[in-house]
């Protein structure tokens, strides 16, 4: 297994930052994945523990550049997971689908929420010469909010929640060889 | 003007509908309500813009003092007063009322009772599970007495016995030993590694397990140590589910919980999201009725300036304006009846225009014909005061006439002696007359010499019109005619009548030459020869003169040619060159071309020199002068001569037949020049020079077509 990854700035206020992003070539194919660091403001957190749900949103994608043409799209990926907190019993929560998974804290539960893996790549779909631009976004989907809180999401900042899109450059050659050696 | 408010009033009904909607309908929400809050504010803004405009050109037009534009101001002050108070008034109520209602949504007691329900549901969830765990502790206590062997027996006891749901006995590393079930499972519920982990270090676990489509359940672990049969440790873990009932209240208490306190969270922005839109709504309507009553205002000053300006036009004289009817209320009436009026007045004034005109051309035929009438007219008022006189009587009477109406005969004559006569002669007859009517012959002398003139006068009818009219001719050429015509006619007679005689006179002297010559002697033969040859040489000249009177009499008919008049000169003073009298040439006349007969000019030019010739006989130095000049396309020729000149009774008559001043001479020489002169469409004066002398003045007309 081998790692490519570049850091960006450690220290973070509330928002979310991309601190580490990387491209894992596995038996299954290359996966994107990336940490993300994960600071709630008050506002958040306060409609959170109150036992709002709130929507986040994962998005991969790997594009080749083309000088001659728009770049092409490799591979997009999307999920969405819903962070709840159950008031009676007190437990945190992580939805993907029919999966869960509770927490008792929060802070157990944002550990989980700041680590994002894509789904498997095929190995085929990228060529070893060609250079190939992967970028990562977390966000709060405010769209999924509870329709009156939607009015906070238009007069307040505080739920702009947004990582932005993170991108950096693969090459596979290199991921390849130094796979090899390892 | 008009679409653009119309359109603005349906963008504005579109956009408060969807603004208002939009807060009910949740989809289409975050995304488009940026959107139509934008393009409300736009409109706003637009409509801002509009009324901006609307108000620099009302500033404009009360600048430049249009008419209306202070009737528009008021209008547009009232519409506007009409249209913002109450719309301020229902925003003020309805922003107080949404900031209350929304506040009336929340209430402590409200909150605290949904805090309360959901303590109550925690802490019965909590007592069950503290009475299970208790249950749990006590069981693995008993469990460590037992045999692992009577573990499942044990346990199937306990669930007999109603003690527990489930129950189920594990290894310290999570392996199922034993398990027992109310309801025929299976399997029990595996519980996961950090509960594991918990119950073997803290010899524990209690937990409420919350699956979705799962009932909730309660879930304890408990420690088992040191079995006294193995020396082993186990764990015992005891599931139970929540009663069925609590667990719906529980949720239901929970659901509110959340839903009331989103309704807290976004309290704020709701307030604000309604104020945003109730405040735009407002801004955009109010705008479009302030735009529309400018619109409004505008159009009635606009028709009360159209109505001011037509006014103005018919003022100034113009009635040819119609305004366009814009309305169908009492102004559009007004301008109608302003309408109906203008076109009235242009009628009336065209009407009199015409009436004027047929007076004025009526005026000028009248004038015209008393102007190409060859009689004088003068009119004269009651006062005999000159009213109007006419161009003929100011050149018969040779007076500036035309410049002397209103101005009594009296000082007419005083001013002008030559007219002293004729003034007096109206006076008098006017006065003497009975019916108003009289016909009078009068002379008088003029610059051209005697005048002789035939007046007949008439008093006008009395009215306001009353006057006297005085018609008068020129009847001296006439006169003159006629008397030259009988002299012509004595003339032909007495020629004729001389001239028969003659010829038998002058035969029979020659014959008694021929016959008595030879007869006597040589004494009396030439004393007969002497007197035959008196007798014939005067028969002969009696004969030239007959002939000359015959030539007055009837002269013959011209022979017309194009003549110079200056080379004719040259030439016939080339017979005067030997000649005592110096004659001076002094031609100036650019062109000298007429059509004449050169013989009969000729004989003018003879007859004339002959005469300044016979006029300067004793003259010490004797001078003739012969000029000629262009005067207003005539050629004038002038023969000088510095003698003694006309006596003044002779001047008036100078072409009179027999007219001579002269020893001998038929007197015919001036009556020939004259009557040749005017056969060539000319005329002749005679005066007397001031340095002494006198002149002849002939012009003629040049003839036509040499004019380049």
């Amino acid at each position: 297994m081998l790692l490519v990854w570049l850091f960006a700035a450690p220290a973070f206020a509330e928002g979310i930052d991309v601190n580490k992003a990387e491209v894992r070539l596995t038996e299954e194919g290359y996966q994107l994945s990336a940490d993300f660091g994960l600071n709630l403001n008050y506002t958040v957190q306060q409609a959170l523990s109150l036992g709002v749900p709130l929507y986040f949103v994962g998005e991969f994608t790997l594009t080749r550049s083309r000088w001659y043409w728009l770049d092409e799209p490799v591979f997009q990926s999307e999920h969405s997971l819903k962070l709840s907190y159950n008031v009676l019993t007190r437990q945190y929560r992580i939805s993907r689908g029919a999966l869960f998974q509770n927490f008792a804290s929060l802070d157990e539960m944002l550990r989980i929420l700041a680590r994002q893996n894509s789904t498997f790549i095929p190995a085929e779909a990228m060529k070893k010469e060609a250079n190939y631009l992967a970028a990562v976004r977390l966000r709060l989907d405010t769209r999924q909010l509870p329709k009156l809180m939607q009015v906070n999401v238009l007069t307040s900042k505080d739920w702009d929640f947004d990582s932005g899109w993170y991108r950096w450059v693969i090459r596979p050659a290199e991921l390849r060889s130094a796979g090899k050696k390892e | 003007m008009t679409y653009l408010i119309t359109f603005s009033i349906f963008a504005v009904t579109v956009l408060l509908y969807l603004l208002s909607s939009n807060s009910v309908n949740t989809e289409v929400f975050s995304v488009s309500y940026y959107g139509l809050l934008g393009l409300t504010g736009l409109l706003a803004l637009g409509l801002l813009g509009l009324v901006g405009y609307q108000i620099w050109r009302l500033r404009e037009k009360l600048k430049n003092k249009v008419f209306g534009a202070k009737l528009t101001l008021r209008l547009v002050v009232f519409f506007t007063l009409i249209a913002v108070l109450p719309g301020i008034l229902v925003y003020a109520v309805s922003v107080n009322f949404l900031s209350k209602s929304i506040e009336s949504w929340f209430d402590v007691r409200v909150e605290k009772a949904l805090e309360g329900g959901l303590n109550l549901g925690r802490s019965s969830l909590d007592n069950s599970l503290k009475e299970l765990s208790k249950k749990t502790q006590f069981i693995a206590l008993l469990l460590t007495e037992k045999n692992p062997v009577q573990f499942k027996s044990a346990l199937a006891q306990l669930i007999d016995e109603g003690a527990v749901q489930e129950a189920a006995i594990f290894d310290p590393d999570g392996k199922l030993l034993a398990f027992a079930a109310g309801d025929n499972a299976l399997l029990p519920d595996i519980p996961g590694e950090k509960q594991l982990q918990q119950v073997r270090k803290k010899g524990q676990y209690a937990g409420i397990e919350a699956m979705p489509n799962k009932a909730m359940s309660l879930r304890v672990l408990a420690w088992v140590s040191n079995n006294s049969y193995t020396g082993q440790n186990y764990i015992l873990q005891f599931n139970q589910a929540v009663p069925k009932q609590v667990e719906s209240d529980a949720e239901t208490v929970r659901a509110v919980y959340r839903d009331y306190q989103e309704l807290t969270l976004s309290r704020l922005g709701l307030k604000r999201l309604y104020g945003i839109t109730l405040t735009l709504s407002l801004l955009v309507v109010l705008l479009t009725a302030i735009s529309a009553a400018f619109f409004i205002s505008d159009r009635l000053g606009s028709s009360l300036e159209a109505l001011a300006e037509g006014t103005r036009a018919v003022a100034q004289g113009d009635f040819t304006g119609q305004r366009p009817i814009r309305s169908r209320d009492e102004l559009g009436a007004l301008t109608g009846l302003f309408n109906q009026m203008t076109h009235q007045l242009a009628d009336a004034k065209r009407a009199s225009e015409q009436q004027q005109r047929e007076v004025e051309s009526a005026k000028g035929y009248l004038e015209s014909v008393l102007t190409h009438l060859s009689s004088g007219v003068l009119a004269l008022d009651a006062d005999f005061r000159l009213r109007s006189v006419n161009t003929s009587a100011a050149q018969i009477l040779d007076a500036p006439l035309h410049q002397m109406q209103r101005m009594p005969l009296q000082q007419i004559a005083e001013k002008f002696a030559l007219l002293n006569s004729f003034c007096q002669t109206i006076t008098e007859a006017f006065s003497s007359t009975n019916n108003g009517e009289w016909q009078r012959q009068i002379e008088r002398l003029s610059r051209n010499g005697t005048q002789i003139l035939l007046m007949r006068g008439t008093r006008l009818p009395h009215g306001s019109e009353a006057g006297y009219v005085v018609v008068f001719d020129d009847i001296s050429h006439l006169l003159k005619a006629e008397r030259q015509a009988a002299w012509g006619e004595v003339a032909r007679r007495l020629a004729h009548e001389i001239k028969n005689p003659l010829t038998p006179i002058q035969l029979s002297a020659e014959r008694l030459q021929y016959k008595l010559s030879a007869k006597l002697d040589e004494a009396d033969a030439r004393l007969l020869h002497r007197a035959t040859q008196t007798i014939v040489s005067q028969v002969a000249a009696m004969k030239n003169m007959v002939t000359d009177f015959a030539d007055y009499a009837r002269g013959p008919v011209l022979k017309l040619t194009r003549v110079d008049i200056h080379h004719l000169i040259r030439e016939v003073l080339g017979l005067y060159e030997a000649n005592a009298v110096p004659i001076t040439l002094d031609l100036q006349a650019s062109r000298a071309e007429i059509s004449g007969d050169a013989t009969r000019l000729r004989q003018v030019l003879h007859n004339l020199l002959q005469n300044a010739q016979d006029a300067l006989q004793g003259v010490a130095q004797p001078k003739i002068v012969l000029s000629s000049e262009i005067v207003s396309g005539e050629i004038h020729l002038r023969v000088l001569d510095n003698g003694s000149g006309f006596s003044e009774n002779v001047l008036s008559r100078v072409f009179e037949p027999y007219m001579t001043t002269k020893t001998k001479g038929t007197g015919l020489g001036l009556a020939i020049v004259k009557k040749i002169v005017e056969e060539h469409g000319g005329k002749i004066s005679v005066n007397n020079h001031i340095d002494g002398g006198a002149s002849v003045n002939i012009s003629l007309p040049l003839s036509e077509e040499v004019q380049v």
